[in-house]
């Protein structure tokens, strides 16, 4: 999935980038509103995160812009203008969140999950998943909800967690190289970093496996990369 | 400037302004009360001081009357017809026996003209002895000057007053004179200044002699009054003219004070008023400017806390993904990122006091409600802590009875408990705990709060909500704060329609948030 940021200063810009970018989003990066516009046309990202003040046209002209060409893409307001008023106006010019800096890691990640759900539920979104519910071992991954579940335990996952699980669901019993997991997880344009993958699969253990230590559901192949029992 | 403001500004400069007019006004009316009786007092002395003059004058007469009367020899006709002869005051003199009975003139004899006219006259007076006596002693008694054996003697008959002047001798006759009124009157003008005057002020007035039906018999001084004016002051005149009187007319100008005490009153009553409405206008515009002011302030304190956020986002933003980052790094590496996170959510929740605060004063405060589950936003803000307590050696305990999601602002729950544990690492560390129960029942959901730290005094359960209260140095001695978290708090519970309050505790502080539960349609229902 592709997200617009469009974001004055430099720093939150590629902060939020490379948040996404973890949560396995791809990132189109604007640092004024015009940019944002231009980027959108040419782009089409499947949602946008704006900030509001910008140099050129402010993130609520940037928002008006994209509800007049698209009514469904979902918009998120990240701003430091908190007032009742500011978020009464973004939401009534048809965003679909409003956050408010300064704001946490985890809080920016539950909120585009959340978005991403809504996403995924519209019949036209402009998205490549597999979003039929499918099973791995005892686990039953829905793609549309962002979500895993385990006899009554939810699991949260990211974007990139489906992804991964869905490669691993195509190709049950086989033995997948690194490169083949992050061309389809990460992204073409990626450079393959064992350890980035590595850290990142660690972490998708602890949360779907019974028994991170002994996993289930990934195991690990020696010399090659990873396998799924199912 | 507010409207009620400015009422109660204009208010105070009208009320004193009233006060002292409506005293200007009373001390103007007891001050020409004050005038005139002065102005009065000083016609009445120069009235004293004429019928000094005309007493004197008659007392004279007095003396004279008893010399002549004790000159006489023989109380025979031929002597006493002298004597009238002589003198041209004396018209004529009688003499009646101690029972009143006339024994001059001779009734019996021949009788010149004028003793046949006085008789005439004095026929009623000399007939009833009786009265004649008795007048004698009233007038005797009337009059304070006149001795038991002698005195003046009035009455009203012929042409107007006849004036006697008896005496009674030691065989107790009494030997009258019969003054003639119009010469004495003459003689008393003759005392009295000249008509024309010396005075050439009118405000000297005049003074005028009246007899007993007020028609002006002499009168002087410059002032000339209006037909019918009435008289500033009068005094009636010693016997014989005991029913005359002598009155001072003044112009109406004389017993007014004057208007100079009236332009002292005014130039007095337009100061103060002048000082007042100054001071009015000072004080509306210290209070506007102050108001200002503030309003600068507090807009200052708004951007800045806007402006702090972005670089804020970025710290924490930052190290937050850095700490994902370094998950396989050593303890020391995480320890330091775990300072940096906490540390930069420690300011998070201070921008956002500070602007809630501002919100708060402006009657800005709103809540974003949605539906949310108590017990997720309170283990979200028991995780945010959870390093900074364990650094301190606090443990946590969470009792959560509040499952049920129900519509509030969870921002705004999270901002309340990130006070009170806030509070609860800052000044109650020593007593390594923190526990928080939540528990919903009817219709409310509840959460407390409690530490076993140096707890709060008993009178300060109240007051710890203030603005800017602090408690004794002995507990906050060099501890950080801003003193608004309590008071953001309550006002956050209170703008839920819950509260925060104090509960009473054996050891440390317990806090107890309240929030209701609003009734959903469903749970309406029958």
């Amino acid at each position: 999935m592709k997200v617009l940021i469009a974001e004055d200063d430099r720093h939150t810009l590629e902060g939020l980038a490379e948040i996404l970018a973890r949560e396995g989003y791809e990132t189109v990066a604007a640092r004024n509103g015009k940019e944002a516009l231009a980027l959108f046309h040419l782009q089409s990202p499947d949602f946008v995160c704006l900030d509001i003040m910008m140099p050129g046209a402010s993130g609520y002209d940037v928002c008006r812009e994209i509800r007049r060409r698209d009514p469904s893409v979902p918009i998120m307001f990240i701003s430091a203008k908190s007032e009742e008023i500011d978020k009464v106006l973004g939401l009534e010019l048809g965003a679909d969140d409003f956050i408010t800096k300064p704001f946490g890691v985890k809080e920016v990640v539950a909120r585009i999950r959340a978005v991403t759900r809504r996403c995924l539920a519209q019949p036209k979104a402009r998205h490549h998943l597999q979003l039929t519910p499918f099973r791995l071992a005892d686990l039953e991954v829905i793609p549309s909800e962002l979500r895993a579940r385990r006899g009554g335990q939810c699991i949260e996952l990211s974007l990139r967690d489906v992804k991964i699980l869905d490669l691993f669901h195509r190709s049950k019993g086989k033995a997948l190289d690194r490169h083949t997991i992050f061309s389809h997880a990460w992204g073409g344009d990626h450079l393959p970093n064992s350890r980035t993958l590595d850290q990142h699969i660690s972490q998708l253990r602890k949360r779907i496996e019974v028994d991170p230590k002994n996993p289930r559901i990934i195991s690990t192949v020696h010399g090659v990369g990873y396998r799924c029992e199912g | 400037m507010k409207r009620p403001l400015a009422m109660a500004l204009a208010l105070v400069a009208l009320l004193p302004l009233a006060g002292l007019g409506w005293m200007g006004a009373r001390l103007a009316a007891s001050e020409q009360q004050r005038f005139q009786q002065r102005v009065q007092a000083l016609l009445e002395t120069r009235l004293n001081d004429t019928k000094g003059r005309i007493q004197e004058f008659l007392q004279a007469h007095e003396r004279q009357f008893q010399r002549q009367i004790q000159d006489l020899g023989a109380l025979d006709a031929p002597t006493l017809r002298d004597l009238a002869r002589n003198d041209a005051l004396i018209r004529q003199v009688f003499v009646l026996d101690p029972q009143g009975r006339v024994l001059q003139p001779p009734l019996d004899g021949p009788l010149t003209a004028a003793e046949t006219d006085f008789l005439s006259r004095a026929r009623d007076i000399l007939a009833g002895k009786d009265l004649l006596y008795q007048g004698m002693r009233e007038g005797a008694s009337s009059d304070s000057q006149a001795r038991d054996d002698s005195g003046w003697f009035t009455w009203y008959g012929g042409r107007g007053l006849n004036i006697i002047y008896w005496q009674r001798n030691a065989s107790g006759q009494t030997i009258g004179l019969e003054v003639d009124r119009v010469r004495l009157l003459a003689e008393v003008i003759g005392i009295l200044p000249d008509t024309s005057g010396e005075a050439a002020d009118a405000s000297q007035g005049r003074i005028r002699l009246q007899d007993e039906r007020g028609t002006t018999l002499y009168q002087w001084g410059p002032y000339e009054p209006e037909e019918g004016q009435a008289p500033a002051a009068a005094l009636a005149l010693p016997q014989p003219f005991s029913s005359w009187k002598i009155a001072c007319l003044v112009p109406a100008s004389a017993l007014q004070a004057g208007p100079s005490l009236r332009i002292q009153l005014a130039a007095g009553l337009v100061a103060a008023g002048c000082a007042l409405i100054a001071l009015v206008i000072y004080l509306a515009r210290e209070y506007s400017r102050e108001m200002r002011e503030a309003g600068q302030r507090l807009s200052f304190v708004n951007q800045v806390s806007h402006e702090l956020k972005t670089p804020l986002t970025n710290i924490r933003m930052y190290a937050e993904l850095l700490e994902d980052s370094l998950q396989d790094e050593g303890e020391e590496q995480r320890r330091k990122l775990g300072v940096i996170v906490s540390e930069s959510r420690r300011l998070s929740r201070l921008i956002e006091n500070v602007l809630a605060f501002s919100k708060d004063r402006q009657k800005r405060l709103t809540l974003r409600r949605r539906q949310a589950c108590a017990d997720d936003v309170i283990r979200s803000a028991i995780e945010q802590f959870r390093p900074g307590m364990e650094a301190k050696g606090i443990e946590i305990q969470f009792d959560g009875e509040a499952a049920l999601p129900f519509e509030f602002d969870p921002d705004s729950l999270e901002q309340i408990l990130g006070n009170l544990f806030s509070n609860v690492e800052k000044y109650a560390g020593a007593g390594k705990l923190l526990r928080v129960d939540s528990r919903q029942q009817d219709g409310w959901t509840t959460i407390r709060v409690s530490d076993r730290g140096p707890g709060i005094p008993r009178g300060q359960t109240e007051k710890v909500f203030s603005p800017f209260h602090r408690l004794s140095d002995r507990l906050t001695e060099g501890v950080a704060g801003t003193g608004i978290g309590l008071t953001i708090a309550r006002s956050l519970a209170r703008l839920h329609g819950g509260d925060l309050t104090l509960l009473p505790a054996e050891q440390g502080a317990s806090f107890e948030l309240r929030l209701p539960i609003p009734r959903t349609e469903d749970s309406a229902a029958p």
